[in-house]
């Protein structure tokens, strides 16, 4: 995964110079890639208080260079803190609707049960709800998974890393765990901090002897949200948020 | 009907290239990193379902999408018929052996999904916080 910052006009911008009627609630995108077979097209929609919320992008430039092919190539949607099925690249249309979009990656695809259900049967249609913005979540960049690490050396100690992120929220605390989550303790949070983009996490580690230890991250948001040690079931598995963790060998 | 006010972005001359580049992009997305599990349940003679599926599935889909389910045999009948509605590569002859298959390996009573840890950080991919 990446944390970019894109740039190009907002969709505010253009939404008012095309001029919305007060029927208009939902915009909707469309693209250029076509799936294979008889699979109905990729068209979704979001809400027009989050398209014209003045951060959602019509986006052009990435990291200050023009949008790659692989990146949307030469314009996409950028909805900023939400699932990436609500930016779609190489767009050719854009659609002021009266309501949500219609079609399977609207309803009955793309959603999520309102309240947790148990494994087994999808909810009802209608107890359910489009995916939407992101929720809190964390990874470990290092050490890697299955690492054989040294002993802690003279110059201090061991620093796991990684990325936090919550969508629309910010991160408040990023928790460690180094002993398969019995106790935690609090990462340093980078400096770098930006609406929508990920926060950089690191924490000091001195393993006080050699054998297994097995690494979690926990990440908390400004919305009180808290990483859980299992995902919620759902079934596609969206926004799957579980606690990462990695597992290591400390050599003697 | 809805009300639609549409913005047409000036993209025709560019849709060649682009289409080109998706579909290179495509192609390198749909090699799954996983294969399906072996299938305790189906040995013998059995046990060819578990290739079938994964000719049927694993062009489009990575393994862990369908190992990761646990749905009901109610919601893996219907999921596979919307596949095959959509263009899945399935012998009518295969259809209820392959709805046996994910529904006594990916049922509602398997474990909750691990993701696996596959891929390592590259070099300098986050810069250290701590000197």
């Amino acid at each position: 995964m990446g944390n970019a910052k894109f740039s190009g006009p907002s969709l505010k911008a253009l939404l008012e110079k095309a001029g919305v009627k007060d029927t208009g609630k939902h915009v909707q995108f469309r693209g250029l890639d076509i799936l294979t077979g008889h699979v109905p097209p990729f068209v979704r929609s979001i809400p027009i208080e989050k398209a014209a919320d003045g951060d959602t992008l019509i986006a052009t430039h990435m990291n200050g260079a023009a949008l790659t092919p692989h990146h949307g190539f030469p314009a996409r949607a950028v909805t900023p803190g939400w699932v990436g099925a609500a930016s779609c690249k190489w767009l050719t249309e854009i659609t002021v609707l009266g309501k949500p979009a219609e079609g399977n990656f609207m309803s009955p695809g793309y959603r999520m049960p309102n309240t947790p259900v148990k494994p087994g049967d999808p909810a009802k249609p209608e107890d359910t709800h489009s995916l939407a913005a992101l929720t809190v979540n964390s990874t470990i960049a290092a050490p890697s998974d299955g690492a054989k690490i040294r002993p802690t050396t003279k110059s201090g100690a061991h620093v796991i890393q990684g990325a936090a992120w919550a969508g629309e929220a910010d991160i408040i605390k990023v928790e460690i765990s180094t002993d398969g989550g019995d106790s935690w303790k609090s990462a340093k949070l980078g400096e770098d901090h930006a609406k929508y983009a990920w926060r950089l996490w690191s924490y000091a580690w001195k393993p006080a002897k050699s054998g297994d230890y097995v690494i979690l991250s926990r990440a908390t948001d400004s919305q009180g949200r808290v990483q859980p040690d299992a995902a919620v079931w759902n079934p596609s598995g969206y926004l799957n948020n579980a606690c990462d963790h990695v597992k290591v060998y400390v050599q003697a | 009907m809805f009300k639609r006010s549409v913005i047409r972005l000036a993209l025709t001359a560019l849709c060649f290239a682009v289409a080109v580049a998706v579909a290179a992009s495509a192609s390198a997305q749909q090699s799954p990193n996983e294969s399906l599990p072996a299938s305790p349940s189906l040995a013998g003679s059995a046990a060819p379902i578990k290739g079938i599926a994964s000719a049927a599935c694993l062009a489009c889909h990575e393994a862990r999408i369908i190992v990761q389910q646990r749905l009901g045999k109610a919601a893996w009948t219907k999921e596979l018929d919307k596949m095959i509605k959509w263009g899945a590569d399935v012998d009518p002859k295969d259809r209820d052996a392959l709805i046996d298959y994910f529904s006594s390996n990916f049922g509602p009573d398997q474990p909750a999904y691990v993701a696996p840890r596959s891929a390592r950080a590259p070099r300098g991919a986050l810069r250290p916080a701590i000197r």
